[in-house]
C-alpha cells in the first residue's frame, strides 16, 4: 500500500483505432509513463456502462462525435452517474460544432483533432502530473493486479476472513490481502480526515454516516449496523463531534 | 458568503451577471466586485492576493484579451485556483479559449436558464456539493440527503421534514433551519411562507399564489413572499 509506484487507469473512446493506439504509444514511448492500465471502448454505453459498475479511471480521452454517438452526452451522462471528481476528460474533436456545450462534462481538456502530437504531450503530461499528484485516490494489490479507488467512494473498510480486508464502495465490494493497521496508516498519511477507527474490524467514511449515537452507526443505503467499539469509543466520539459538528443543527 | 469578480467592458452585461448570481444565492450571500479593466482584476488576484470564489472574464476586451488574462491569473500560485467562466459574443467557438482552461464558456446575450446551470454546476465545484441535511434528536445524530426533502413545515416548536420517506421532525424554529441551509450552500431551498421552506427541485407545477409538490400536495405562499417567489419562479419553470 505504501511507496509503490502508481498505477494509472485509462480509458480510451474513439471510433478511429489508429488513435487509440497512437495515445498508447505516445504515453508509453514518447512520455516514458509504463505504469498504465489502457482499456478501449467503442460506445458510449460500453464506457458509462464500466464507470456505473464501478470502474475507476484517472484519465478518460473521449471523441466528441462519430455516426450516432454523441461524446457530449456521454461525457455529461458520466458525470451525472456516477464518474468519480478524480477522474480527468480530455475531448477530442474533429467539428468544432456545439464545443461549448462540452464545458457541461467539466472537461480537463478539448483537443482538436487531428491531434497535434506536441500539444497532445503537452497536456497528457500536464494531466498525468495532476493525477500523480493527488492524494485523494488510493491504490491497493488484488492477487497480481493493482487496484485503485478514489477515497470518496470507499464506505468502510472491514476485516473479514484472516488477513483480508473487505473495501466497501457506492458500488462494489473488494477484498484484498492485508490488515486494517495498513489501511489506518495509509489514510492518516493521506491526510484523509473523513475516516475515522471505530472498532478493531471497521475505518468508516464519516461522508456516508445516515445515522449515529454512541454506540452504532448506520450508513447510507447499507442496512447494516456498525458498532462503535469500548476500545475506540473515546477516539470515535472526539473525531465524529469535530468533523460533523459545523454541519449539524 | 460567495466571493465573485466580473470582468467584462459591457455595463448591461456585467449588471447582469451580477443580477443573476445574486438572484441564484441571494444577494445577501453574494459579494461582487466589479472591474472594468483587466489589468486591475490581475493586480487584486496577484498583488493583493485576493481570492474570488468564482470570476467571470470577457473574452473580448479593448485593452486586454480575456483569454491572456485568464492564462495570467492561472499561471500565478495567487490565482492558480481560482474557477473562471469566460464571456463571449462569439457565436463560432474560440480554440484558443480552450487552452486558458476555464470552467465554462458563457455566451452573450446571457441565457438565464444557462447562467443557472453553469453557475451552480461551479457552486459546487468550489464548496462541494452538500448531500445532508444533519441535525440532532435524543442524542442520535439523522443525516437526511437532500434530495430526500421535498420541504420544512414548522408547527409549535416543532419543524417537520417533509420527503417520500416517513417524515420526520425535530425541534427547533424554522429560521434557524433557513439560515442553516444558507450555511450549509444548498440554494435548491425558498421560503415561501412564515412556516414553509420548499426544495425547489421537488416542485411540480409552479401557479401564481401556490405550489404543486412532486407528491401531490398544494402548498400555499403567503403574501409577503410572493414578490421573491414570483422572481425566481421564472427562471425554475424554464429550468425544469
Amino acid at each position: 500500500m505504501k511507496g509503490e509506484y502508481v498505477l494509472l487507469n485509462i480509458a480510451v473512446l474513439d471510433h478511429d483505432f489508429k488513435v487509440s493506439e497512437m495515445i498508447e504509444d505516445l504515453l508509453t514511448d514518447r512520455l516514458g509513463f509504463n505504469n498504465i492500465d489502457v482499456t478501449y471502448f467503442q460506445r458510449g454505453t460500453e464506457l458509462t456502462s464500466s464507470v456505473s459498475q464501478g470502474d475507476f479511471y484517472d484519465l478518460i480521452f473521449l471523441e466528441i462525435q462519430w455516426e450516432k454517438e454523441n461524446g457530449i452526452e456521454t461525457g455529461k451522462d458520466l458525470r451525472r452517474n456516477n464518474l468519480s471528481r478524480d477522474t480527468l476528460l480530455i475531448f477530442t474533436t474533429i467539428s468544432m460544432d456545439r464545443i461549448l456545450d462540452a464545458f457541461d462534462a467539466h472537461p480537463y481538456y478539448i483537443m482538436a483533432k487531428p491531434v497535434d502530437q506536441t500539444n497532445f504531450m503537452k497536456i497528457t503530461e500536464q494531466a498525468l502530473r495532476i493525477i500523480a499528484e493527488k492524494n485523494s485516490v488510493c491504490q491497493f494489490h488484488k492477487g497480481r493486479t493493482k487496484i485503485r479507488c478514489p477515497l470518496d467512494s470507499i464506505l468502510w473498510f472491514e476485516t473479514g476472513a484472516p488477513h483480508y480486508i473487505a473495501i466497501v464502495t457506492n458500488c462494489k465490494t473488494e477484498r484484498i490481502k492485508g490488515k486494517l493497521n495498513d489501511v489506518e496508516q495509509m489514510l492518516a498519511e493521506m491526510k484523509a480526515v473523513n475516516f475515522v477507527r471505530v472498532h478493531s474490524s471497521y475505518i468508516i467514511n464519516m461522508d456516508y454516516i445516515e445515522k449515529h449515537n454512541m454506540q452504532f452507526i448506520q450508513l447510507r443505503n447499507h442496512p447494516e449496523i456498525i458498532q462503535i467499539s469500548e476500545k475506540y469509543k473515546e477516539h470515535a466520539r472526539a473525531v465524529l463531534s469535530h468533523y460533523l459538528s459545523e454541519r449539524i443543527l | 458568503m460567495i466571493k465573485c469578480a466580473i470582468c467584462v467592458e459591457d455595463n448591461a452585461c456585467s449588471s447582469e451577471l451580477e443580477h443573476l448570481a445574486g438572484k441564484y444565492i441571494g444577494f445577501n450571500h453574494l459579494e461582487v466586485e466589479v472591474f472594468q479593466d483587466a489589468e486591475l482584476l490581475c493586480r487584486r488576484i496577484l498583488n493583493d492576493k485576493v481570492h474570488f470564489d468564482i470570476t467571470f472574464i470577457d473574452i473580448e476586451m479593448v485593452n486586454k484579451n480575456g483569454i491572456r488574462t485568464t492564462e495570467m491569473i492561472r499561471r500565478n500560485p495567487a490565482g492558480d485556483t481560482n474557477l473562471t467562466i469566460l464571456v463571449t459574443s462569439h457565436t463560432e467557438p474560440v480554440m484558443e479559449a480552450f487552452d486558458a482552461n476555464p470552467f465554462h464558456v458563457l455566451q452573450k446575450p446571457i441565457s438565464s436558464v444557462k447562467f443557472g446551470e453553469i453557475f451552480r454546476a461551479a457552486l459546487d465545484s468550489t464548496h462541494g456539493v452538500t448531500t445532508t441535511f444533519d441535525f440532532k434528536k435524543h442524542r442520535v445524530l439523522y443525516r437526511i440527503p437532500i434530495h430526500d426533502i421535498d420541504y420544512f413545515i414548522s408547527a409549535s416548536h416543532y419543524v417537520q421534514i417533509a420527503g417520500p420517506c416517513q417524515a420526520v421532525s425535530m425541534k427547533a424554529k424554522l429560521d434557524e433551519v433557513e439560515e442553516h441551509l444558507m450555511r450549509i450552500n444548498t440554494w435548491d431551498f425558498m421560503r415561501i411562507h412564515k412556516s414553509i421552506i420548499i426544495n425547489l427541485n421537488h416542485v411540480k407545477e409552479f401557479l401564481p399564489r401556490d405550489v404543486l409538490m412532486e407528491h401531490g400536495e398544494y402548498l400555499s405562499i403567503s403574501e409577503s413572499y410572493l414578490p421573491a417567489y414570483r422572481d425566481r419562479m421564472a427562471d425554475c419553470i424554464t429550468l425544469k
